[in-house]
């Protein structure tokens, strides 16, 4: 059994079912992160988990001890909210000290304790600051450290970089998993960005509905969704209707725009399956080729910054890819050749 | 996300602010010229010839005996009793209210909106009212008693808190209820839940999280309501008199015996200028203490903090406070409305009679009329002052003074009012005593703190950027306000006229120091029937008062509808 383990978790909201059966476990040590739209109930979970919500049905362990009735205080499960929560009528260090407060340590403990996690948030200058002047990264960081000093079994992030600035978010990105790989703490953030989700864990809970979709490593997620709803909501676009061939030893998959080829047979459906064909951007070669040829026309052509992003017109759909602006990119209204990599296809199933 | 718009709105309101004050500065302030000089002649004149009667009464010797029987044993002992009971109430008020306000601001149940609305009902009764009510449920006739005499064959009523301070305290908790609900409950709505829940997974029991987060927070709140609701009971003056009998008397109701029982004007002048320090001290201190509690706090939609009662022991928490604030302000006035139908219309009918020898000079329906009159009135002028002050004042940084000079005659007694009336308005320049307009204008001065509070809020909270587009798309200053704030505040104002009629209609205490015999309001009406020995009196009290309580009852049921979203009052 996992260090956590939810099972068959059951809940409604004004009677409308938002988490039907959603099951998963998670590592001593290790970094999950719940990824899902918003109404998903992701961030429900994490108040079951926390112990502020009940579940309808299903039960809640740690370490193999079913927690689902204990009350919040007693379960060492510390909850960061996206708000942060910070008291507004205590200075930095009285926020930081509140959970070991509670945990009745001496005196002297709590200061140690404190001045060791305004240290670890370089907040060491902060400690008798009035929380009300705080920038927004300055009481994340306080509301980190509050969370990480009483050495709770498990922390819980709840969108723990949603309320900050574009800049300060990218920064944060670095900085929060190397904190919480210091501390060696088990730990649950929520997101509804998948990027902020990769930078950030060991493994990506997928949550669609109420239900778990996927889990994985973020690179295996993005690589191999399971289906095209997991596809579409990490961004995925190049998705096409798509048909087996009916002969065993024939690799190739009919789209609209064509008939490509696919490496193996293990990526393969069975002969005469229907399904789609998800085609990752990286596969995309704008010049002529051998194999998966195919004929588009630019439509849009949009700088980012670092890349261009171009969408192709093919039959039946679009192509969209990233290329480097180190290049000449084709300008809309171009005809060109192209071929795709057939690494770069996954089969999906309907 | 939260604090980025919050930024926003903070900096468009600043640019906004410097925009208005170049423009249109002086018409801003001719808007003033008006309730200011009301305020002067009808609040600050009288309030200047009590401190002038009582500083400098020209009686030689007298003043000497008169400074000895204002500082005498019986003026400690009533400042004492005065200041016992309140505290008393406030105690027992916070006791009762704050779960109920916990309840309020936490959950949301099936009726909440009615049941607030019923709230506010006892909040504007009519003293007079109340103390009947009081008098029908804990007298001796009340239906309590009545089971009690047949149930156990006994002779006389078992029961009977008339002229006891617990009829007293019991008055005042049902009046101040809904003061401690509203203010502390609408505070602890938009308390952000996580603060608790922070705690509470920080390790905190439920308790503990309360005490260490929750109630820190709640300070300024619980500061306002219990000050308030202190000094509402510092003042009470028709509760007293009626509930408490001759035995009790407040410093307020000193006052009015001696300037209309005993006719010592001098003496009445100096208890009230006792009264006044005493509520201005109790004012500085809380603004003081106001300050210091204060903590910048994000507030939280009450989507966000209200749920449904959820655990068997959810749903019977809010069951008992919900049953205990019904019973509480429910039972007196059903049981006063229930009583006015004892012989059958009887007292209804009595209403229209004029026998001879009877304590009016004129039919007591005609109170009624004479009410209605002075609250249309009422309305009338408040509206008109009331726009225009808070049209005066929404926009302006150093708004806060001037905006709290409007607010006291809200603090300030009614009966002290009345009394410097009297003192001021027997002569020239202001020769109004006994004239209905004083009346009017005494009524104003009190329902005028109501109207300002409704409307001043959401004028603030209209976006300047709204009169800013219809600026920018040729609507001159006056079109502005025509267009864009009036179509808003229009519910705020309805709002407001609504507290300035029901207001007029149950004020006593100034009304019964200036009015003539033969102009009763209905309040008037209803003590009069009161001091009166016999059961017709009494019915007719009881009919009459319910005829008040359906007027206000009605009133705030229509405040309810109306009220615009954020507004406390």
């Amino acid at each position: 059994m996992a260090f956590l383990e939810l099972t068959d978790i059951h809940k409604t909201y004004e009677n409308a079912p938002l988490l039907c059966g959603a099951t998963f476990g998670v590592e001593r040590g290790e970094i999950a992160c719940l990824l899902g739209p918003s109404g998903s109930g992701k961030t429900t979970l994490l108040r079951i988990i926390a112990g502020l919500e009940t579940p309808e049905r299903g039960r809640v362990f740690i370490e193999g001890t079913d927690i689902t009735a204990l009350p919040a205080h007693r379960r060492g499960v510390v909850l960061m909210f996206q708000d942060y929560a910070l008291f507004p009528h205590r200075t930095v260090a009285q926020n930081i000290a509140f959970g070991l407060r509670m945990r009745r340590h001496s005196r002297a403990a709590i200061a140690a304790r404190v001045a060791e996690m305004l240290a670890l948030t370089g907040l060491e200058d902060f400690a008798d600051r009035d929380v009300n002047v705080l920038s927004g990264g300055e009481r994340q960081r306080v509301a980190l450290a509050r969370s990480l000093a009483p050495q709770p079994r498990l922390l819980l992030l709840d969108e723990p970089l949603g309320a900050l600035d574009r800049n300060l978010r990218e920064r944060l990105l670095e900085d929060l998993p190397v904190i919480l790989r210091r501390v060696g703490v088990t730990a649950i953030t929520v997101t509804h960005d998948q990027e902020e989700a990769f930078a950030l864990s060991d493994r990506v809970i997928l949550l669609n509905e109420g239900r778990v979709v996927q889990t994985g490593r973020p690179e295996a997620l993005y690589d191999r969704p399971h289906n095209t709803w997991v596809a579409r909501f990490l961004g995925l676009e190049n998705l096409f209707p798509a048909r087996r061939s009916d002969w065993q030893s024939d690799l190739r998959i009919e789209v609209p725009f064509g008939v490509l080829t696919i490496n193996d047979q293990a990526d393969a459906p069975p002969p005469g399956a229907e399904g789609h064909l998800l085609i990752h951007p990286w596969g995309i070669h704008l010049e002529a080729g051998t194999v998966n040829a195919f004929n588009a026309q630019v439509t849009q052509r949009t700088f980012h910054g670092s890349y261009f992003r171009l969408t192709l017109a093919v039959d039946g759909g679009t192509l969209r890819l990233d290329i480097a602006p180190g290049q000449t990119p084709p300008a809309p209204g171009e005809t060109l050749h192209g071929w795709i990599d057939p690494a770069a296809l996954r089969w999906l199933p309907a | 996300m939260p604090d980025n718009t919050d930024n926003e709105s903070r900096i468009t309101n600043h640019e906004s602010q410097k925009a208005v004050r170049h423009s249109p500065f002086a018409i801003r302030h001719l808007l003033l010229v008006l309730p200011l000089l009301f305020l002067a002649l009808f609040y600050f004149y009288p309030l200047s010839a009590i401190f002038r009667v009582s500083l400098t009464w020209d009686g030689g010797p007298a003043l000497d005996a008169l400074m000895t029987r204002l500082f005498g044993a019986a003026t400690l002992h009533t400042l004492g009793f005065t200041a016992g009971q309140a505290a008393l109430s406030t105690a027992l008020t916070l006791l009762l209210g704050l779960p109920g306000a916990y309840v309020f601001a936490r959950y949301d149940f099936p009726g909440k909106r009615l049941l607030n609305a019923l709230t506010t009902v006892p909040f504007v009764l009519p003293t007079v009212v109340v103390a009947a009510a009081f008098t029908a449920v804990l007298g001796p006739r009340s239906p309590l008693n009545t089971a009690l005499m047949s149930a156990f064959n006994l002779a006389r009523p078992p029961l009977d808190l008339r002229y006891t301070l617990g009829a007293i305290l019991l008055a005042h908790v049902f009046y101040n209820y809904t003061l401690v609900l509203r203010i502390v409950g609408s505070f602890w709505a938009n308390l952000d839940p996580h603060l608790e829940q922070a705690a509470r997974t920080l390790g905190a029991s439920p308790w503990r999280a309360f005490v260490e987060v929750t109630l820190p927070l709640l300070l300024p709140a619980l500061a306002a309501a219990a000050l308030l609701v202190f000094i509402f009971c510092f003042t009470s003056f028709g509760v007293i008199l009626i509930l408490g009998g001759p035995r009790f008397a407040t410093l307020e109701v000193a006052i009015y015996r001696q300037a209309i029982d005993m006719g010592n004007l001098p003496l009445a002048a100096g208890l009230s200028l006792i009264q006044i320090l005493c509520t201005l001290g109790l004012t500085v201190v809380y603004t003081r203490l106001q300050g210091r509690l204060a903590r910048p706090l994000d507030l939280r939609p009450r989507w966000v903090t209200q749920r449904k009662p959820r655990t068997a022991g959810e749903i019977t928490f809010v069951l008992a406070n919900v049953g205990l604030g019904a019973a509480l302000l429910g039972l007196p006035l059903v049981t006063l409305a229930a009583r006015s139908f004892d012989a059958g219309l009887r007292y209804y009918a009595a209403l229209f009679e004029n026998p001879r020898g009877s304590i009016f000079y004129v039919p007591p329906v005609a109170a009624v009329g004479n009410s209605v009159k002075f609250a249309l009135g009422t309305t009338t002028l408040a509206l008109l002052l009331g726009v225009l002050t808070a049209t005066a004042l929404y926009h302006r940084k150093q708004g806060w003074m001037l905006d709290a000079l409007f607010m006291l005659p809200l603090g300030t007694s009614a009966v002290t009012l009345g009394l410097g009336y009297l003192l001021v308005m027997a002569r020239p320049p202001l020769a109004l005593r006994g004239t209905p307009a004083l009346i009017v204008f005494g009524h104003t001065l009190v329902a005028l703190p109501f109207v300002v509070r409704n409307v001043m809020p959401v004028l603030q909270a209209i976006r300047p950027s709204l009169r800013e587009a219809a600026a920018t798309l040729g609507a001159p200053p006056a079109r502005v306000f025509a267009e864009v704030d009036l179509p808003i505040v229009w519910r705020a104002l309805a709002v407001g006229a609504v507290f300035a009629f029901t207001v007029s209609m149950g004020e006593f205490g100034a009304t019964s120091m200036i009015a003539r015999p033969e102009l009763p309001t209905i309040p008037i009406a209803i003590y009069r029937f009161l001091s009166q020995a016999g059961a017709l009196n009494y019915g007719q009290a009881l009919a009459m008062s319910t005829l008040l309580m359906a007027v206000c009852v009605t009133g705030f049921v229509a405040i309810e509808s109306l009220r615009p979203p954020g507004s406390e009052w």
